[in-house]
């Protein structure tokens, strides 16, 4: 069975939601630059079919065992994952251009840490599902512990900080959904992870499935 | 040819028939019995011209479905035939090592005995041109059962055990022959267990089946191995994947991989394995 073709659709529907969200985050820390046109998600969601389609098609006509089966098995599950990705691209670009008005005055440190580490978890989590890096995935995972407790803290933080700075309630209001939308983004970067692990040995999260 | 019926230095073994006999436990498989065991085997066709098997060390668990695959003239179907002592009627055999069953040399066994206890059923479904009734009976009657309510018993036993039962019921006087392919493989089954046989050996028994036959022997397989021990050969990885507990894969004469089936197709150890299962080579 040639599995190229797939494998190439992976890593371009890869390189496009890596794209997306780098572009949204961009707008979150340059907030006068527009990418609106590089946030493609329909182009995300037609390799999400292609990929969909082609597995089942392989799994119903050929006989994959092993290597083969991890891969179509995998990247069936794991194109659910990277459409959400680029559906939060969408999701992160929305809510920036509502936050747009507000970042001249403030900023939230937590917030650009969280941000930078989740795309940071994003890039490696796909660079691991390309190359098939299982040490690089587990690391990945770790990582998302870290991004949770981040998650919390600012949750914590922001009813004082509209208070001591006179906030509005649209402020709060977007950026408690922005950080529940990195929080989401972490979240679906460490499942790439999880189904690169897979596709390499069969293990997701904590068990053998195959 | 030999004579078959050329007595030789054999044993009547009735550890053989004792289905209380306690076998060995398995090394490497701790849970399973080893009904079959082979050590350092090696097997030749044509006065040692053609080398078939080369050192194969394998067990064969109790109540346990065993795949042997590999691409044709692997050797699985020698392997297959040695089980039962089928080869020794061909010309210019030759064999080294040993293989025990029920811990007992089958070279040292009486071979009518040995393959009462150790049937086999072919690729092509092979029915006696005899009633469905005689085909069965055929067995324990040369055996020296001369009971008719004994007989009787049997018969419906084997037929109820393969699921032939309720089909053939109103003709069971008719020709074995005349039943469609895939009832005359059940009846071949049947002819096998109405022997009581402890290990079944069946040699591509679907390869000649449609769909539908062949997935009522392969339910059929799933059921028998309650009571009995069965070794398939298959050129079909779906089906080796499907019925059986273990798979052995053959290559060029030796045995490349012995693992636990579910293992086998999700993680084969040997590269061979993988390749021959996924169609890389044939």
């Amino acid at each position: 069975m040639d599995l190229t073709s797939v494998e190439i659709d992976v890593v371009e529907m890869s390189k496009r939601v890596k794209e997306s969200l780098n572009f949204a985050f961009s707008f979150y820390f340059d907030p006068n630059s527009s990418f609106e046109n590089v946030i493609n998600d329909q182009s995300i969601n037609e390799y999400e079919r292609k990929i969909e389609n082609f597995c089942l098609l392989n799994i119903l006509k050929e006989r994959p065992f092993a290597t083969e089966l991890r891969k179509l098995t995998g990247y069936f599950k794991v194109c659910e994952d990277l459409e959400r990705l680029g559906d939060h691209a969408e999701d992160i670009y929305w809510v920036n251009s509502n936050l747009k008005k507000y970042k001249e005055l403030i900023r939230l440190p937590k917030l650009d840490e969280m941000i930078e580490k989740t795309l940071n978890m994003v890039n490696k989590s796909i660079d691991s599902l390309i190359n098939f890096d299982e040490e690089e995935a587990k690391k990945i995972i770790n990582n998302d512990d870290e991004i949770d407790k981040l998650y919390l803290e600012i949750l914590s933080l922001l009813p004082s900080l509209k208070e001591d700075n006179n906030l509005d309630d649209e402020f709060i209001i977007f950026t408690t959904l922005l950080v529940k939308y990195v929080e989401r983004i972490a979240d679906h970067a460490s499942n790439v992870a999880e189904w690169a692990i897979y596709i390499k040995n069969g293990y997701y999260k904590d068990r053998y499935i195959i | 040819m030999k004579n078959p019926f050329k007595i030789k230095k054999e044993i009547v073994s009735d550890d053989i028939f004792n289905n209380d006999l306690e076998l060995p436990k398995s090394e490497e498989y701790p849970d399973e019995e080893v009904i079959f065991k082979v050590k350092d085997f090696e097997f030749y066709y044509d006065n040692g011209e053609k080398h078939a098997l080369k050192n194969i060390n394998l067990e064969i668990f109790k109540n346990k479905v065993t795949a042997f695959i590999g691409p044709s003239g692997c050797g699985k179907s020698t392997l297959l035939r040695c089980f039962n002592r089928m080869n020794d009627l061909i010309d210019g055999n030759k064999k080294e090592g040993e293989i025990l069953y029920k811990n007992t040399q089958i070279d040292t066994l009486n071979t009518i005995q040995l393959r009462s206890k150790v049937g086999m059923v072919f690729q092509q479904p092979n029915p006696f041109t005899m009633s469905i009734y005689n085909n069965i009976s055929y067995g324990p009657k040369c055996q020296g059962l001369r009971s008719k309510k004994e007989l009787d018993k049997i018969v419906y036993n084997s037929l109820v055990d393969v699921g032939l039962y309720d089909e053939v019921k109103e003709q069971i006087t008719h020709s074995g022959t005349s039943l469609s392919g895939g009832q005359q493989q059940r009846l071949c089954i049947a002819r096998c267990i109405a022997m009581a046989p402890d290990v079944i050996l069946m040699d591509e028994p679907t390869s000649a089946l449609d769909p539908i036959a062949t997935l009522k022997i392969e339910e059929l397989i799933r059921k028998l191995k309650e009571k009995y021990t069965i070794i398939i050969v298959t050129h079909n990885m779906q089906q080796a994947a499907r019925i059986s507990d273990y798979t052995a894969f053959f290559m060029l004469g030796e045995l490349a991989e012995f693992n636990k089936t579910e293992d086998f197709f999700a993680h084969p150890k040997n590269k061979k394995s993988e390749d021959y299962i996924t169609g890389k080579f044939s």
